[in-house]
């Protein structure tokens, strides 16, 4: 933190009010994080690939992934994360309207770092932002296993 | 081999035969023995009768001594009734072997008339020997005592003339007088008792009366002439005597001779025929004896034959029952336990089993069909599942814009940055919109299917042709041409529905058709047998392998940023299923639009009301 470096955040969202409610919030948290959105599945397999090819590109320092996704959905795109030897240590935060078990089951057993539930309440959505932000911000997440936050 | 032929006959006849061949095998066995007693009780009858003959015959022996012995007391009483009472006996006799000779079936016939025929010599014997005591009788009542009175009248009258002085003479005659009374007195002892010594006596009273006669013929003064007339006379009187004598020698000869051997010889071929019946009889009581061991052997071995065939028949009649019969119970079970997979015997005979056979097999179809729906079941399930899942989080989706852009007005606010915050107040009336649209969307879902699909013929053509007119203002305004085939098929289906299909087809073309040499969507028709495809081509960048299913979900779109809910291809399906029908995306060639096949089945059936429960997909 002293160090000020510019982090790299993955936002996967397909719907673009949504996609600028995060832009907006991660923004008010912090100006050093750049946020890059990719708009569905396909978009982000295939940003995933790349960087998977290229040894010198960086990873990005958090995923937010939402499941609901046009073409590919969140499964498919956190299993093809999650399966690659070069971006399985990538922090991945499913970050869903889903609060069905069985979406949030999945997720966890295919390594989702952690299973948000996008909140439905005015001032919540930024502070759960920050919350999010403020937690991988620690850079502990090689620290982190799967949280078993079943109720979230 | 047996319970082959058995399986062939149905089962009510199997039984009906069993019995009747049972029965008829113990018929042919009940005339057997029903022959073999009648032989039977025609052979004990016989040796009934036989008895009686031989009583009969036995009978006669004593028949005969009675005879004999009342010819005896006739012969030494003269009684008349002794001699009828021969007679009697006689034709009883006669009466019995009549009898005899009227039943019998025998051989016996010629010791029959043998015995009659000394039966009869001996009665004829009898016969001779009346006449004979009837003239000895006449004799003796008769001459003989004529001959006696002549001789002592002559010898009296001589007595009367001789003179007092003359007593010798006198002594003589009186001499005389007394041996015939001696001859007499001897001759009607004999006549009395037939002893023979009262003969001889009597004619020694003779040969002393002639003596005397001789010695008065010696006497110079005799009365020579009556002397003469009394000789004369007493040879008369001897010879009177002698023939009655005689006679009564000849009949007791016939009695104790002739009659006796002719009452012994009728004895003895009365005991010769009695003893050939009884050994008949005894010959027949032998064979009745064999015969009736033999029938009680033949029943003995019929009731344990018959034991085994109908032992052995009803174990093959009710094993040909039993062994089905609980294959088919097997069956059941398994039917029962909701298997579709029981195996149902082979059964091809129509009768009971058959029809068991038959139940077992509507059972399966039953549970065939009752597996098939509780599938359909739980796919619907699934997909109501999916269903609630799809509109729970696409609805919540707004909500989350809402109240997103609500927290940030209200931060921007708080910031005083106030122009900002209004202009964000858009964003969360759109996201209201939407919420709205996507309620209006799902009522539209939730009512296809549900509402009442009043189906009829529509002509495709038509149909078409109307659609085309009703929406050329927006086709024209989206530059997209619709180009309709003319030989469209007639279907059977709802035409509010179709025409709702048609619609979502085209605002799809409308989303994603586009081309630099503007929009297209071409609708033809093929068919096969039961089926008619209706396709609608659009020129657009079509659609990838992997999303050809997945559009079909509701609430799905391909481009997040489309306009539209992701509503409209899965109200599509729903209403193609639930005209037994579907929509799919057809195979195509790269650079082709996407080409939608659209399947509606030829035969219309009865019952089109039962809705696929589609939840639906999208776009």
């Amino acid at each position: 933190m002293n160090e000020p470096r510019t982090e790299q955040l993955l936002l996967v969202e397909d719907s673009d009010d949504h996609a600028e409610l995060a832009e907006f919030y991660i923004a008010d948290y912090s100006d050093r994080i750049r946020v890059d959105r990719l708009h569905d599945g396909a978009e982000a397999m295939s940003y995933l690939e790349r960087v998977e090819a290229s040894p010198e590109q960086s990873l990005p320092w958090l995923v937010l992934l939402d499941l609901k996704l046009p073409k590919y959905d969140g499964h498919e795109v956190l299993a093809r994360i999650k399966n690659s030897k070069r971006l399985a240590g990538v922090p991945v935060v499913i970050f869903s309207t889903s609060n069905s078990g069985k979406d949030i089951r999945r997720a966890l057993s295919s390594y989702a770092n952690s299973y948000i539930v996008k909140p439905m309440e005015p001032d919540r959505y930024g502070e759960v932002i920050s919350e999010i932000l403020q937690y991988w911000e620690l850079n502990q997440h090689h620290l982190v296993q799967d949280t078993g936050r079943s109720d979230a | 081999m047996i319970s082959l032929l058995i399986r062939k006959i149905p089962l009510k006849k199997r039984i009906y035969s069993g019995y009747l061949v049972t029965g008829t095998v113990a018929l042919v066995i009940a005339l057997l023995s029903y022959g073999s007693l009648t032989t039977l009780a025609g052979d004990f009858h016989s040796v009934i009768t036989f008895s009686r003959y031989a009583e009969e015959i036995v009978s006669f022996s004593a028949q005969m001594s009675e005879m004999q012995r009342q010819a005896l007391i006739y012969i030494y009483s003269g009684h008349n009734a002794a001699g009828e009472r021969v007679g009697k006996v006689y034709a009883d006799m006669l009466e019995g072997i009549g009898q005899i000779e009227g039943e019998d079936q025998l051989d016996a016939l010629d010791y029959l008339q043998e015995t009659k025929k000394y039966l009869h010599t001996y009665y004829n014997s009898f016969q001779e020997v009346r006449t004979q005591r009837d003239m000895q009788q006449r004799l003796v009542r008769r001459e003989f005592r004529k001959q006696a009175t002549k001789a002592q009248l002559l010898i009296e009258e001589r007595i009367a003339t001789l003179q007092e002085n003359d007593i010798d003479s006198t002594l003589q005659y009186y001499r005389m007088l007394n041996f015939l009374l001696q001859i007499e007195k001897n001759a009607y002892r004999y006549f009395d008792s037939l002893d023979g010594s009262f003969v001889r006596a009597a004619t020694e009273s003779i040969r002393e009366t002639r003596e005397v006669i001789d010695t008065l013929l010696k006497q110079p003064e005799g009365d020579f002439e009556r002397l003469e007339e009394i000789a004369f006379v007493l040879t008369r009187y001897e010879s009177s005597f002698l023939e009655a004598v005689q006679r009564t020698r000849g009949y007791l000869y016939l009695v104790n001779v002739v009659m006796s051997a002719q009452a012994y010889e009728t004895i003895y071929q009365a005991k010769r025929l009695s003893s050939m019946i009884s050994g008949r009889s005894e010959h027949l009581q032998e064979h009745m004896l064999d015969n009736i061991t033999a029938i009680s052997r033949f029943l003995f071995l019929s009731a344990i034959s018959l034991l085994l065939f109908t032992g052995l028949f009803s174990f093959f009649i009710s094993r040909s029952i039993t062994v089905p019969l609980n294959r088919l119970t097997r069956t059941f079970r398994r039917l029962a336990s909701g298997s579709s997979e029981a195996e149902i015997p082979e059964y091809v005979l129509r009768d009971e089993l058959g029809e068991l056979t038959i139940a077992a097999g509507s059972f399966k179809q039953r549970n065939i069909a009752l597996e098939e729906s509780r599938k359909e079941l739980r796919h619907s399930n699934e997909e109501l599942e999916q269903f609630v899942y799809t509109v729970s989080h696409d609805l919540k989706s707004p909500v989350v814009t809402s109240m997103g852009f609500i927290g940030i007005i209200r931060k921007l606010a708080g910031q005083g940055k106030y122009e900002q915050a209004v202009a964000k107040l858009d964003r969360v009336a759109s996201a209201n919109e939407r919420m709205s649209q996507l309620i209006r969307d799902l009522l539209e879902l939730s009512r296809v299917g549900r509402m009442d699909m009043e189906k009829k013929l529509l002509d495709l053509n038509e149909l078409l042709s109307n659609f085309a007119e009703s929406q050329s203002i927006r086709l024209q305004s989206a530059g997209l041409s619709l180009l309709i085939a003319s030989d469209l098929p007639v279907i059977y289906a709802n035409e509010s529905r179709v025409l709702q299909v048609f619609e979502n087809i085209l605002s799809n073309a409308l989303k994603y058709a586009h081309n630099e040499a503007g929009g297209r969507l071409e609708i033809d028709a093929a068919g096969d047998e039961d089926r008619w495809y209706i396709f609608c081509k659009d020129n657009g960048p079509g659609i990838p392998l992997e999303f050809h299913e997945k559009i079909f979900g509701l609430f799905y779109r391909l481009d997040a940023n489309a306009e539209g809910t992701g509503v409209g291809l899965a109200v599509v399906k729903k209403i193609m299923k639930s005209h037994g029908g579907d929509i799919q995306v057809a195979p195509q060639t790269e650079g082709e639009g996407a080409v939608f096949r659209l399947t509606f089945p030829k035969h219309q059936p009865d019952n089109m009301n039962n809705v696929v429960n589609e939840s639906g997909r999208s776009e």
